[in-house]
């Protein structure tokens, strides 16, 4: 080594330089991320063109939009009044208007609070789930108790249905207990089967019905006395009404006055835009076929030019020449008409539908822009545009196939001259158009401030008149139905009385009847050669069999208004929107969860049979579209279960739409067991637990964490899926959709609804997919 | 040592049905027999004792019946004299006909945008996530029904495109997208070799699938000598020619034309009317069904580990070869089982055909000829029993396709 050669040793390291500009900050990033190749900076072109062609289109329309209107009419009244049709605009109005109904349906306005509730009680019901951690544990019984609850809330009723329903559940447990400590598992999972069935089946509406009748009867009396004076004071309270929404009416028929008087007053601001408007038309037309005069007139000169002079054959040509002479000669003979007759069409364009400039009424535009009387005066008068195609028109009838080719040119440059004119005219009433809507501009912002805040006057009105028509309409139910109902409890112990006597009248005909035809249901069920005296007999036990099943009904129904502790019943047609997306998605989900996991288990299991049975139970429903089923629940299900059992659409739809999400669950529990290594299945064994433990507390909290997400995304699909109970006539939000524009002030619209009707689905699975990503990422445990 | 004892050999008491393990999973079995058995029973029971007070029977003869009703969309012979199984081999063949569009639609934009989706190029990327996420979070039924309402609401009468109107026919005159439908270019067979046309195309067909398998052992020739001499010879134009020529001398042959739709008074008249149920239907199931096949393909290639692409960089190889010799093949093992479901839920989906009015077998078997014989169960039950068919060869077909690409685990 030798360091004296080393003339100089850096001991210390130089700063780093600063990275030149364009590889730092934005300019770097831009420049990675969108410029980095040809491919890129095409796709990056290309892609913020689509950008801006969809934006430009969607903007102005979306914001330049009408949120203030009763109908569309009047929306397309207040845009035109802004844009003057220059611009489309949206018509938010039928949101504005419509959006309670879109969320909740024909449920009673006065009533929201109870989905409402419900909704908010879901959350509570989900801590435990959800956040298991912070919240008391004893919370679980509440997650237990919601679906009831819920139910009830939603559809109302006796506050001891839902109890009773619940106490199904209570009844399979007690069995279980007691029979599992006498004869094993086995007989106690039978046992509590057999125990829920009987008392749902059997126990449970004697046992309501009785309590309505105890409830019902001691308060007769009261009710009759407290119906009788509500029946009698709501006609006052009704005609109240109707004079306060009369009042309202006249108060809006003012209001529309005033609207349309400042829509009057606009349109006299703008008379004189329109005048000019009227010149254009046929200013453009008369100019369209001047344009066509000169290009006949070309033709001909070309065709002329072709054969030198008028087309004809020589004398020796073929009959192919012939023909083309001929046809040649008839193109031209076509074209000198065409040539007059759109010059004289031009010409009549312009006598009959403009004035002259000076009779443009322009005063008050005038008035405000002096220059205005400028333009108009330097405008050709309407003599100077037509005595030139007059005279053209006369040149043009002169012209014929013998025309020389000069005069053609000639008259080609005079017809452009015209035209030119014509353009020049157009261009000038156009500048004379911009300068009036530019000084109407200003005239017209305060009318269209005055017509906004008068649109929104109209709008607090009308909302007003909703409120009270609504009230009106719930007096006269009530009236209506106090009435019926008064009527109904005045005929209840006759009615009562008339039972015994009918179910008398039932068993004699019984015992008349042959003793194979007692269980038939119907007449036609008759086998051929029945005499025409058993068929009558049948008929008639059937017909008195039929009555004291109506009868007994309709005391039970009476009783059970009458007896009723609790919430008024909500029909559930009245159900409807996005209440009722969310009421079967929620419910399918909740009650396909157990069902899912014990098909995922049976589809795990070694026993040949319950593994077969559960394969082609999950498959039959996987490999059928939805719709399929849910038709299956409307048309068939009375076909599948006993004669005269008939129950609710919505009850039929969740049913169905259970079973059909059950077989997507299991599916993606199958897969989350399948995940789990063979490991933790041998270690449970080697506990000694058995298999009901080793599910319980080893395998499936296990699997069911893996298979949130694929659970999560279930659900997704099953909420969007809920939009095809449409086909069976339920009102979803894309059905309630349909039902606005039925309505006469409505009928017209689409996007307004599709959008806000795709927002909001887009909001709840948007962010039910983000919370699953995230509790995916809370539960992971191990580190990969 | 231990020995291992057997089970005592007593005899055989009715407990053991219960406690012992060897017998109990046969008694659990039994009794979910039973119990399934007398589920299915009291159903059956209860449909028998309904037909038969409704005076019904359970019966196929209406199969043969005439329909009475027109199919405006038909891909074999049929006119309102023809049987309701005609009617529904019509659906059938139009449901099939839906399904295999919006399959081919669906991957192609799937692939597009799921590789587009892992592009660098951040207004690319994020613009393939608006489009993938606004389609899957709203459902599919409102996108059949915007696309149908733009269709019809949105493009012009056909009156229109007359001369001087305002709208005009796109891609050289060839196509017209009207609100009645879009007309698109026909090829028509001047002199077809058989008489009816279905059978000329079947040809047609048959000599284009023979010139693939034709190209296929051609590249499997390729193949071998590459193997053997590690030159691969050229055989790209040999393979385009055994493409084109066979099929275009059997059209010309056959005297192919195309012909163009053109505007007759109020309407276009010659080449394919594609209605908008068609289009609307279409779009909107290749579209959404396309969003989730771009989130499988996207998760298909992340599966693949960073580690192939960079083996495969440090042996040379340039990005278009590692995508296709070392990514995608390895990409398809993951995304083929998902992609081949995504097929049938897009298959089962097409039944949303009812809401634009489109003739799927929906809209035939399961919706007129249901309301007109009143044969309910039977006409769904042949529906339900078409789809799952459907469903069962499909994935028969995924599962037998699963098998061969499977990685060949120890």
């Amino acid at each position: 080594m030798n360091n004296s050669e080393i003339s100089f040793v850096r001991t210390e390291m130089l700063p780093e330089k600063a990275p030149p500009a364009k590889e730092t900050g934005a300019i770097k990033w831009v420049r990675q991320n969108l410029f980095s190749g040809w491919l890129n900076i095409l796709l990056t072109v290309l892609s913020l063109f689509a950008i801006y062609s969809v934006l430009s289109l969607i903007l102005p329309w979306a914001f330049g939009g009408v949120w203030n209107a009763g109908s569309l009419t009047e929306c397309r009244e207040v845009l035109f009044s802004f844009y003057k049709g220059s611009h489309d605009g949206a018509c938010w109005a039928v949101i504005e208007d419509r959006w309670l109904q879109i969320m909740f349906g024909f449920y009673p306005p006065e009533l929201y609070w109870r989905p409402i509730l419900a909704f908010v009680l879901l959350f509570v019901a989900l801590a435990p789930i959800l956040f298991a951690d912070k919240v008391p544990g004893q919370l679980v019984w509440f997650s237990l108790a919601y679906p009831f609850l819920a139910a009830w809330l939603v559809w109302g009723g006796s506050v001891w249905l839902p109890i009773f329903a619940a106490f199904g559940f209570v009844a399979a447990v007690i069995a279980y207990k007691i029979l599992s400590k006498l004869a094993g598992p086995i007989v106690a999972n039978l046992g509590a089967l057999a125990a829920a069935l009987i008392w749902w089946g059997m126990l449970m509406a004697p046992i309501s019905d009785g309590l309505h009748k105890m409830v019902g009867s001691s308060r007769f009396d009261n009710t009759v006395a407290t119906l009788n004076a509500r029946t009698d004071e709501l006609p006052a309270q009704v005609a109240a009404e109707d004079a306060l929404l009369e009042a309202k009416q006249a108060e809006i028929a003012e209001a529309v006055a005033v609207k349309n008087e400042i829509l009057i007053e606009m349109t006299g601001i703008r008379i004189e835009e329109f005048g000019i408007e009227e010149q254009f038309e046929a200013k453009e037309v008369a100019l369209q076929r001047l344009d066509g005069a000169s290009e006949s007139v070309s033709d001909l000169a070309d065709i002329l030019d072709e054969w030198g002079g008028a087309p004809a054959a020589a004398s020796d040509a073929s009959e192919v020449d012939i023909a083309k002479a001929q046809a040649a000669a008839e193109t031209a003979e076509d074209l000198v008409g065409d040539i007059g007759s759109l010059l004289s069409g031009a010409l009549s364009d312009l006598a009959g539908d403009t004035v002259d400039p000076s009779e443009l009424l322009v005063p008050s535009a005038s008035q405000a822009d002096p220059s205005i009387l400028e333009d108009v005066s330097s405008m050709v008068s309407k003599a100077g545009l037509e005595d030139p195609i007059a005279a053209l028109i006369a040149r043009a009838e002169s012209v014929t196939t013998e025309t020389s080719e000069a005069d053609l040119k000639d008259l080609q440059a005079d017809i452009e001259t015209a035209s030119a004119a014509l353009g020049a005219n157009i261009e000038a009433l156009q500048t004379v158009h911009d300068k009036v809507i530019a000084t109407n501009a200003d005239a017209l912002v305060e009318p269209q401030a005055r017509l906004l805040d008068q649109t929104a006057i109209l709008t607090a009105l009308r909302d007003d008149q909703t409120v009270i028509s609504q009230s009106k309409f719930r007096l006269e139910t009530e009236l209506s139905e106090g009435n019926s109902f008064l009527s109904s409890l005045q005929s209840l112990n006759e009615r009562e009385a008339s039972l015994p006597i009918l179910q008398g009248r039932v068993d004699e005909l019984k015992a008349e009847l042959p003793r194979n035809m007692r269980n038939l249901i119907a007449v036609n069920q008759l086998p051929e050669g029945t005499s025409s005296a058993d068929e009558r007999l049948l008929s008639e036990y059937l017909g008195a069999k039929n009555d004291v099943l109506s009868v007994s009904a309709s005391v039970n129904d009476t009783y059970g208004e009458l007896g009723r502790v609790g919430l008024l019943p909500i029909d559930s047609r009245k159900i409807g929107g996005f209440m009722l997306a969310l009421i079967i998605g929620i419910a399918g989900i909740v009650l396909s969860l157990p069902l899912g996991i014990l098909l995922a288990l049976g589809r795990q299991s070694h026993l040949f049979i319950v593994n077969k049975i559960c394969v082609v139970f999950i498959e039959v429903i996987r490999g059928v579209p939805l719709i399929v089923w849910l038709f299956t629940a409307s048309l068939l299900l009375n076909y599948f279960l006993p004669p005269g059992t008939n129950f609710d659409l919505v009850l039929r739809v969740i049913i169905m739409v259970t079973l059909f999400a059950a077989a997507y669950i299991a599916e993606v529990i199958r897969g989350g067991l399948a995940a789990l290594p063979t490991g933790q299945y041998e270690g449970a064994d080697s506990l000694g637990l058995s298999y009901w433990q080793s599910m319980q507390l080893i395998i499936l909290p296990q699997a069911m964490k893996i298979s949130i997400p694929g659970i999560v995304n279930t659900f997704i699909g099953l909420f969007k899926d809920t939009t095809l109970v449409l086909f069976i006539g339920l009102f979803d939000p894309i059905g309630l959709a349909g039902a606005i524009r039925a309505d006469t002030a409505w009928n017209g619209i689409y996007w307004e609804l599709f959008i806000f009707i795709g927002l909001l689905f887009f909001i709840f699975c948007f962010s039910m997919g983000r919370y699953s990503l995230h509790l995916e990422k809370k539960l992971q445990r191990e580190h990969r | 040592m231990t020995t291992l004892t057997d089970p005592p050999k007593g005899n055989f008491r009715l407990s053991q049905l219960i406690y012992d393990t060897r017998y109990r999973s046969i008694t659990i079995q039994v009794i979910a027999m039973i119990l399934v058995l007398l589920g299915i029973f009291w159903l059956v029971n209860n449909t028998i004792q309904n037909l038969s007070a409704l005076g019904k029977d359970f019966d196929f003869g209406f199969l043969s019946q005439p329909a009475g009703y027109d199919i405006n969309q038909r891909l074999v012979e049929y006119t309102s004299q023809s049987s309701h199984g005609r009617a529904a081999i019509v659906g059938i063949l139009n449901t099939l006909l839906i399904a295999f569009l919006g399959c081919i639609l669906a991957t192609i934009l799937g692939v597009v945008v799921g590789v587009l989706r892992l592009s660098k190029n951040w207004v690319v990327s994020r613009m393939m996530a608006v489009y993938v996420e606004g389609f899957r979070n709203v459902p599919l039924l409102l996108w059949i029904i915007a696309i149908f309402a733009l269709m019809t609401e949105g493009m012009a009468q056909p009156r229109d495109f007359k001369v001087g109107g305002d709208a005009s026919m796109i891609l050289g005159d060839s196509v017209a997208v009207t609100n009645r439908g879009v007309y698109v270019p026909g090829v028509i067979l001047e002199n077809g070799l058989f008489g009816s046309a279905v059978l000329n195309w079947l040809l047609i067909l048959a000599v284009l699938i023979a010139s693939i398998v034709c190209i296929r052992i051609l590249s499997r020739r390729a193949d071998h000598i590459q193997e053997s001499t590690g030159v691969r010879p050229t055989t790209w134009y040999q393979q385009l020619a055994l493409l084109i020529v066979p099929v275009g001398l059997v059209l010309i042959l056959m005297g192919a034309q195309l012909q163009f739709p053109y505007l007759k008074g109020f309407n276009f008249t010659d080449g394919i009317h594609l209605r908008n149920s068609l289009i609307a239907l279409w779009l909107a199931l290749s579209l959404y069904t396309g969003a989730f096949i771009a989130e499988i393909v996207r998760s298909g290639i992340l599966a693949i580990s960073k580690g192939q692409s960079e083996a495969a960089a440090a042996l040379g190889m340039r990005p278009s070869r590692t995508m296709n010799l070392v990514i995608l093949p390895q990409a398809m093992r993951v995304i083929i089982p998902p992609l081949i479901s995504q097929f049938l839920n897009l298959t089962k989906n097409s039944s949303l055909a009812i809401a634009v009015g489109y003739m799927d077998v929906r809209s035939t078997l399961g919706g007129i000829t249901i309301n007109q014989t009143g044969r309910e169960l039977e006409g769904i039950l042949l529906m339900a029993l078409f789809y799952l068919v459907l469903s069962l060869v499909i994935s028969g077909v995924m599962n037998v396709y699963n098998n061969r690409t499977q990685l060949q685990e120890r």
